[in-house]
């Protein structure tokens, strides 16, 4: 009957990720006859945090709401772990601690918006907002502000593995995405995360407890967040708030064009992936073309504008 | 006649709070009952309550624009350009101030009403956009080359204490806004569109005019707000604005209004913006770190926010029992 | 000064090459009551948008007192004197109910000097004009739903009214609320303006309507004079076909094992001292008039709100349930009065929405969703219910009216209930549509569940159940036995009009 025939691939899919894949393809070739083999491996161990972001913000999207505090959370994350690896010092055996530290700050503040919006249905926007300002003054106080540093030797060495040529925090991305993946496509609660956002009451109805939804999928949005936090700790070596910040805007871009709908219930992972890698691969190709940053938030924002107008206008 | 019942309820706990924070803090913490620190109060929180005002109007209307600090930055930037070419004079100064903020409100209104997308997402691109095109072209220099009329801290005095730009600017937006939405007919028009757009649209209301009116006036407001944060400051950096969007946001929403649409007032804008100000103002006369404000900020707007919400919204399935 | 009339001549209107309006022609007098009925789906609220202005006609003319209206639009029909009742009433909650009434004011005059005094003024005098007392200050949104309707006609009154145009306007009032409704419209006839009331009830046609327009298929295809209609006339004429009389429909057996039995279950102020049973393949019918209490008795036996005594058994098990939750997990399934807008997640496909209530037993062991069980589930009910699909990864939107009615009935049944709530299972549903859905239920209960339905159209559970409760203020009356023979339907009538 159906079980093969990839039924979960509506046509309406299909033109935009074609675009996606020539543009992406067309890139990549772009791309490697530039800057060759260095280019695609900048691109490899750059898109691990974005892609995490993306991943965070989807879920939240999906669920008919936003997550504003990604970025916070990231970093609060990370400054967390950080200060936990100087409380116990340079022991590789210890290292889990930090790690779970941070994972379970992660999680916490993730589920503290959760909280908010699930069970006393605050508009995701000002709950995520509130924890944004709190989480990020917290970080600050934390820190006075300053970027955190002095961490083991193998913090930054763990951002250089490789397993088989790949960056091991691209394994570490790759493997996050099929989690969401599965969990989209494959199991009840994805069905349930896209039936809260079309019709929060109907999907109540049918006997489906759509607070602990909403609530599942900030903790998620939380904890990928901080796995994002704690790649970008490894990679820069230093937590503080604060950082990437500019990341807010193209994780949005990154969601509507990877075919979320911002008013939420569609999301899939495979346009979502390719969205991310595109992404990407042109903020890679701009940067080793030498555009500014001014120049990226102008192209990201645009872009965003023309994929909603491009929405809009086949609607 | 006064505000509405909720509005009321929500000024009238801002005033408590207000007044319990300052009563306090009138006694215990050493310089804050001077009339400078008042004064200083006020000229710091001013921009802020200009963009909290031209904010709840969008609100109102159920709407949400983030880009009003790029529209501000953008313009007060182009008056700068302006008043360094040639001595425009105050009039000329307002004119362009106000122009270009109006122009590029109106074209927020019409790309998000027009995309029909969370406004949320349209305006943070649009905020990235005018941002990035304003530190392009202005390759993020400063400018700080003024004509002598622009210099002045007071514009004029009342018994001895400067009456300052920014202060004169609030005041009038302040009452300008009210006027508007108390004793015009646009008031009733933006609260019954906030709180069924259908059914105003049903009934003879243009969705794009109203949305225009709205998006156009934060813009209008935003334009005089980069002119008061310039005259403040005496230098125009490109993006100094930029990052206070949620902010404002936060303190709009703690007076009163809604996201939802068709709540809020300006004395609950005005207040909810001062409650923030004045709880940054003793943290920093107390020798507190000041980076406690942002934390401390975020977690009132949530305690604000969540008995209303708690009592307004009930969950999904008692909406229709 | 003469009567209004309003005329409405060869009125055309097509959405997206479909016609939906093919000339239809009425008119209005002013002094008079006129019924406008006609199925879903016939061009009734394209007629009525209109009238309001909200859409224009693509050709015919509206004549006021013979001059024709040029430009269609809501400020030329208000101009007119032309008010619209829409259903949903289109007011503002957060609004005062000054505010509300004075509000086409507001509208024509968007720069105009807001005139406090003025308002109130005149929002009491339209408010007097229907008797109502309401405090002007009140937001609306926090008004019951009948006050509400006051504030709607009050609105349109307060403007100098001609035609006032009430569109379905008893769907969600009580009995008593309707009669205050009908003695209002009775004022404003006696006022001389001229009343379109939209309606496909015959009982409320027959009480207020001078004339009677039916519309079918986009044309008005028949006019009855007062006292010239009946039941099957009226039925005929917005159906096309000939109305069955009232009927009792065969009914198997059912079996003797009780899947529902409660006892003495209360609730402060609802509902108390409640006795019930219902068997395996029984349909149990629950009537009585609006506000008797049977909606909340029905969402305290789905979980959906709290009783304060008594006790309910499923398959006598007894529960106590904390939400439609654990209501679901113990066999029972119910199915709102707003089947589309509260059954189904519309932008999600037919697969998704059918089995949306029953994933728990659709996973396997790590989990995840079994694709094949699932789409064993749902093309078993597509094809057990008849649903007319193409591709049950489309998304429901999609499906005909009647389809989506079965595809909820899919998704309950899917649960594999034991006990079938049915609240109000064909209001809202064509004269034409309501034999497929009385199908449905027999099959239902001929699979060995048991129903409960629950209607305050006596003939329907006279004609469908086993047996049939009638419910007065909060208190359930011993069962009877409908059929010619035994309880006739007028018996029935009579006990829950009194």
């Amino acid at each position: 009957m159906m079980s093969l025939s990839l039924p979960d691939t509506p046509s309406r899919y299909r033109p935009l990720g074609l675009a996606a894949t020539v543009l992406l393809a067309g890139g990549l070739i772009a791309a490697a006859l530039a800057g060759g083999g260095g280019f695609l491996s900048s691109v490899a161990y750059q898109l691990p945090e974005f892609g995490l972001l993306v991943l965070a913000m989807a879920l939240p999207l999906i669920a008919g709401g936003i997550n504003l505090a990604i970025l916070a959370i990231a970093n609060l994350s990370a400054v967390v772990a950080a200060l936990t690896f100087g409380a116990v010092g340079d022991s590789p055996w210890l290292a889990p601690l930090p790690l779970f530290a941070g994972l379970a700050t992660g999680c916490l503040t993730g589920a503290l918006i959760g909280l908010l919006i699930a069970y006393l249905r605050i508009a995701p926007i000002i709950a995520s907002l509130g924890a944004l300002l709190v989480y990020t003054g917290v970080g600050i106080l934390a820190t006075n502000g300053a970027a955190v540093t002095g961490l083991p030797a193998f913090v930054p060495a763990f951002a250089g593995q490789t397993v088989a040529g790949i960056p091991l925090i691209a394994l570490i991305f790759l493997a996050a995405a099929i989690l969401v993946g599965v969990l989209l496509g494959r199991t009840p609660y994805g069905r349930y995360l896209s039936a809260v956002g079309y019709n929060e009451t109907a999907t109540a109805y049918s006997g489906i407890d759509t607070a602990r939804i909403h609530l599942v999928a900030y903790t998620l949005s939380g904890l990928l967040g901080a796995v994002a936090g704690l790649v970008m700790l490894a990679r820069f070596n230093s937590a503080r708030m604060g950082y990437a910040d500019s990341y807010l805007l193209t994780t949005l871009l990154a969601a509507v064009l990877g075919g979320i709908d911002p008013n939420g219930g569609r999301g899939r992972l495979l346009p979502l992936l390719a969205a991310i890698v595109l992404l990407q691969v042109t903020a890679s190709g701009l940067n080793l073309a030498g555009a500014n940053q001014h120049f990226s938030a102008v192209a990201w924002g645009g872009l965003l504008l023309a994929k909603l107008a491009y929405d809009r206008l086949r609607s | 006649m006064a505000e509405p019942l909720r509005e009321r309820s929500a000024i009238r706990r801002l005033a408590a709070g207000i007044g319990l924070l300052g009563g306090a803090a009138a006694l215990w913490v050493p310089g804050f009952a001077s009339p400078y620190n008042w004064l200083d109060l006020l000229s710091s929180s001013s921009i802020t309550a200009l963009f909290a005002l031209g904010l709840l109007v969008v609100l109102m209307a159920g709407e949400l624009d983030i880009s009003f600090t790029a529209i501000a930055s953008v313009s007060q930037f182009l008056l700068a350009v302006a008043l360094a070419r040639q001595d425009i004079g105050w009039a000329g100064t307002i004119v362009v101030s106000a122009l270009v903020g109006l122009l590029l409100g109106l074209v927020n209104g019409a790309v998000a009403t027009w995309l029909r997308a969370p406004p949320i997402i349209t305006t943070i691109a649009l905020l990235n956009v005018y941002g990035g095109v304003l530190a392009l072209i202005s390759r993020g220099e400063m400018l700080y080359d003024f004509p002598d009329f622009f210099t002045y801290t007071a514009v004029a005095r009342i018994g001895g204490y400067p009456l300052t730009l920014q202060t004169i600017a609030l005041a009038v937006t302040a009452v300008v806004t009210a006027l508007m939405l108390k004793a015009t007919n646009l008031g009733r028009i933006l609260r019954a569109v906030g709180g069924n757009r259908d059914a105003a649209l049903r009934l003879g209301i243009n969705g794009m005019t109203v949305n225009l009116l709205a998006y156009g006036y934060l813009g209008l407001v935003s334009g005089i707000a980069g002119l008061a944060h310039a005259q403040l400051l005496q230098a125009v950096t490109p993006g100094s604005l930029i990052g206070r969007e949620l902010d404002v946001v936060a303190a709009t929403i703690l007076g009163g209004a809604s996201l939802a649409g068709g709540r809020g007032g300006v004395v609950g804008t005005l207040l909810g913006v001062l409650f923030i100000a004045l709880i940054g103002n003793i943290l920093v006369l107390s020798g507190v770190s000041p980076y406690w404000h942002q934390a401390v900020t975020g977690a009132i707007v949530l305690a604000a926010v969540a008995p209303i919400a708690w009592r307004h919204a009930r969950p999904a399935l008692a909406e229709v029992a | 000064m003469t009567a209004t009339s309003l005329d409405v001549d060869g009125l055309v209107k097509s959405f997206q090459g479909n016609p939906v309006l093919k000339g239809v022609s009425l008119s209005l007098t002013g002094g008079r009551v006129a019924a406008l009925s006609g199925l879903n789906g016939a061009g009734k609220s394209t007629l009525i948008k209109i009238l309001a202005g909200v859409h224009a006609a693509d050709g015919g003319e509206i004549r006021i007192d013979g001059a024709t209206i040029d430009h269609q639009g809501s400020g030329a029909m208000r101009r007119a004197g032309i008010e619209v009742i829409f259903q949903d009433f289109a007011l503002f909650p957060n609004l005062s109910v000054v505010d509300n009434i004075v509000f086409a004011d507001t509208v024509d005059a968007p720069l105009g000097r807001s005139r406090r005094r003025h308002d109130r003024e005149h929002a009491a005098a339209a408010l007097a004009l229907i008797g109502a007392r309401l405090d002007l200050d009140t937001e609306v949104g926090d008004l019951p739903i009948a006050d509400r309707q006051l504030v709607a006609i009050a609105r349109a009154l307060a403007r100098e009214t001609r035609v006032l145009i009430l569109d379905e306007p008893t769907a969600s009032l009580t009995r008593s609320e309707a009669a205050r409704l009908f003695s209002v419209v009775e004022g404003l006839k006696a006022e001389g303006v001229a009343v379109l009331f939209i309606s496909h009830r015959y009982d409320e046609v027959a009480a207020i309507a001078d004339d009677v327009f039916v519309l079918r298929d986009g044309s008005i295809v028949r006019r009855f004079e007062r006292g010239a209609v009946s039941a099957a006339d009226l039925h005929t004429a917005m159906t096309g076909a000939p109305a069955p009389d009232a009927v009792r429909f065969n009914l198997s057996a059912p079996a003797d094992e009780p899947v529902l039995e409660v006892t003495g279950l209360a609730r402060v102020g609802l509902f108390a001292e409640v006795d019930l049973t219902v068997r395996r393949g029984e349909i149990v019918g629950l009537t009585g008039l609006l506000g008797a209490g049977k909606t909340e008795l029905a969402e305290a036996l789905f979980g959906l709100a709290p009783v304060d005594a008594g006790e309910i058994r499923v398959e006598g098990v007894a529960r106590r349930f904390r939400s439609n939750r654990e209501a679901i997990a113990a066999g029972i399934a119910y199915l709102p009065e707003d089947r589309l807008g509260l059954g189904l997640v519309l932008p999600a496909s037919v697969s998704d929405n059918v089995a949306l209530a029953s994933y728990p037993a659709l996973t396997d062991r790590l989990g995840l969703v079994d694709r094949q069980r699932k789409a064993n589930l749902v093309s078993r009910l597509i094809h057990g219910l008849g649903i007319m699909v193409a591709d049950v990864e489309a998304p429901i939107a999609r499906l005909s009216g009647g389809n989506q009615q079965r595809a909820v009935l899919a998704k309950w049944l899917a649960t594999e209930p034991k006990l079938l709530i049915l609240d109000c299972p064909t209001v809202g549903v064509d004269v034409s549509a309501r034999g497929v859905i009385y199908e449905l239920i027999r099959d239902v209960a001929g699979r060995g569940i048991g129903v409960l339905i629950i209607s305050s159209e006596v003939e329907e559970v006279w004609s469908m159940c086993h047996r049939v409760h009638v419910m007065t203020a909060g208190h359930l009356a011993p069962a009877v036995v409908p059929g010619s023979g035994l309880v006739p339907l007028a018996e029935l009538e009579a006990a829950v009009h009194g």
